[in-house]
This record gives C-alpha cells, structure tokens and sequence, in this order.
C-alpha cells in the first residue's frame, strides 16, 4: 500500500466517524425539537364510544398546526366546503350558515408542552374559537412521529376519541 | 389615441389609482422588508371605528414564517360559552356570536417592499368566503417591536387598524 492510499483510506474512515456520530445525534433530539416548524392536516376522525366513526372536518380536512420553538402553539382546522356567507360578512350570517362554520371549523393558539416520557403533548389555549376551550388545557398522546409524520390522539369532551394525522409543511 | 396620448392615458390611470389607495388609507406607508415580519406577533390594538359591530376581536396571533406561509387568528374573549359545551349542537344565538367574534385564517404572503403592501394569499379561512382570496393589508408602521396595518375593507364592514406586538 502506497502513501496515498493509506491517506485516503485514513480520509475514508474520519469521514466515515464523523457521519456515524451525526446520525446518532439526530436520533437523540427531544420530542419538542422533532415538533416544531409547521404541519398540515391530513386526517381528523373521532371514534364514538359505540364504535362509529365521525369526521367532524370532512374526509379531506384542511388545516394547520405551528409550533414554534419558543413554545407557541397555533391550530386551525376546517372542513373544505365550509359554506360562503351569501351576504358577504360574518355579521350577517344566516342561522344555518353560522351553524356549518361553527361546527366545521376551529382556531385556536397558546403554548404548548411535551414529555418526552409518556409522549403526552398538551395545548394550553389562551384563545379559541370555541369559547368553551378557552384557558383550557387539552391533553394529546403521540401515537407517531417521524421527521415528515405525527400523529396524536386525544379523548374528546363528548366522548370517544379523536385521532389527528399530520404532515410536514414544507 | 395615438401612442402618446394612450401612455398619457395608462400614466393619468395609475397615478389616480394611486392616489385612491392613499386616500383610502389616510396613513403613510412605511417601507418594509419581509424578513422584519418573520416571527410571532400577537394583537395589541384593534382600531375599527366604522366598523358594523361592536365589541370586535380583542385576541389575536400572527406568524410569519420564513418559508412565506402564515397563520392568523383574530379571536374575540367575549363570545359566550355553549350552554351543551359542543360546538355541533350550539343554539341559534351561540353560533351567531361565535361568527360575528371570530376569524382565522392562513396560507402564504407576500410584501411589496416598495409600497408597504402585504398580501395575504388566503389557503383556507374560517371566512369562507376568503378562502383561495388574496388580501391586502397597508403596513403604516413596522418596528422591531411593532406592526400596525391597515385593512381596507375589514370582514366585519369598514375599515380597520391592527397593531401587534411581537412575542418573544
């Protein structure tokens, strides 16, 4: 073996350790670190405690979900046919008009915090749509999360559960 | 119309839409560069004086993200909790309340550095009627710590001014 392949095989292997630490220290980040930047809903259903299933948004929900590094959180959900006010202002909303975008749509936004232990994530809502959330704490258990995926489940207040699927924005 | 005469046309146009916009507004504009909005910011002032209701949105959060999307909510504290706790089975006047408090939406942005514009490209909004929308806002001041925009034909009728603070 010459001088130049043993320096380049010696190249080879310092490569070769520093790519294997990286990785390594990908695996290790916090959950937090894995969460934050900004997801698009893919999936919202709500399984009852009798087994039906109820997708509150629709099949093909559209939403966001942004969590900043700095421990802000942002949501808003809604379904894709929400229907347009026919007077061209919210003020003036029909009774059925109101009832569709309230019960197809939701915005909220707070902090939130996650254990890296039992994977529990939970929303404190400084704000929502829904004034009955608002203040509250909301709890969500990750079911899955990968650097382009998440997935969490929650029990809903009126009973069942509800499962969220999420992709990466980019 | 000669060529002259159809360019003196184009050119009395847009100095009159010009001068619309500014009239509308009532407010200079301030120069600004995308990246002085990139950030949280939450609502610090909601100025609508001739807006249709009362009491408007008093809570809101804006992020700007350096990949051009954004996500927006204007909240209000004061609409009434549902009596059924469920927002499927709300009464008449719930849901009313709810929509007259309340508007979110989100999508990507864009700001003409030039003329202190900023468009908000709506993807989806609680509004419906905003939805797939472009939305223009009149930046009059942005700080480090501030910005104040005006919004020329408000959802809730009128004219309004927010101003926000950014979150740390």
């Amino acid at each position: 073996m010459n001088r130049r392949s043993i320096l380049s095989i010696s190249a080879i292997t310092a490569l070769g350790l520093t790519v294997l630490p990286g990785s390594a220290v990908a695996q290790q980040k916090t959950l937090k670190e894995q969460l934050v930047g900004t997801w698009s809903l893919a999936s919202w259903e709500q399984v009852m405690p009798d087994g039906s299933k109820v997708h509150n948004y629709g099949t093909n929900p559209k939403g966001v979900v942004v969590f900043d590094a700095n421990g802000r959180l942002f949501v808003m959900f809604a379904r894709p046919d929400l229907p347009k006010i026919a007077s061209n202002a919210p003020r003036t909303a029909t009774a059925e008009e109101a009832k569709a975008l309230v019960a197809g749509s939701l915005a909220y936004f707070g902090t939130y915090t996650v254990n890296d232990a039992d994977k529990a994530l939970n929303f404190r809502l400084d704000a929502s749509s829904f004034p009955n959330q608002v203040g509250s704490d909301q709890k969500r258990t990750i079911t899955s999360l990968t650097a382009d995926e998440l997935k969490y489940d929650t029990i809903a207040l009126a009973g069942g559960k509800i499962s969220v699927g999420l992709k990466r924005a980019k | 119309m000669n060529r002259r005469n159809m360019l003196a046309m184009s050119a009395i146009t847009v100095f009159g839409l010009a001068l619309l916009a500014e009239g509308a507004i009532g407010a200079p504009k301030a120069k600004i560069k995308k990246g002085q909005l990139v950030g949280d910011w939450a609502l610090a002032g909601n100025n609508a004086p001739n807006a249709a209701i009362q009491n408007g949105p008093d809570d809101g959060y804006l992020v700007f993200e350096r990949n051009g999307r954004f996500s927006f909510a204007l909240l209000n504290a004061k609409v009434p909790k549902f009596a059924s706790n469920n927002r499927n089975t709300g009464t008449a006047d719930e849901n009313k309340a709810a929509v007259q408090g309340n508007i979110a939406y989100f999508g990507t942005y864009s700001v003409n550095e030039a003329d202190g514009t900023l468009t908000f490209h709506i993807t989806r909004s609680s509004y419906p009627n905003w939805t797939g929308t472009d939305q223009l806002r009149l930046v009059t001041a942005l700080t480090a710590q501030e910005l104040k925009y005006t919004n020329p034909s408000a959802s809730f009728g009128g004219t309004a001014e927010l101003v926000w603070k950014r979150v740390k």
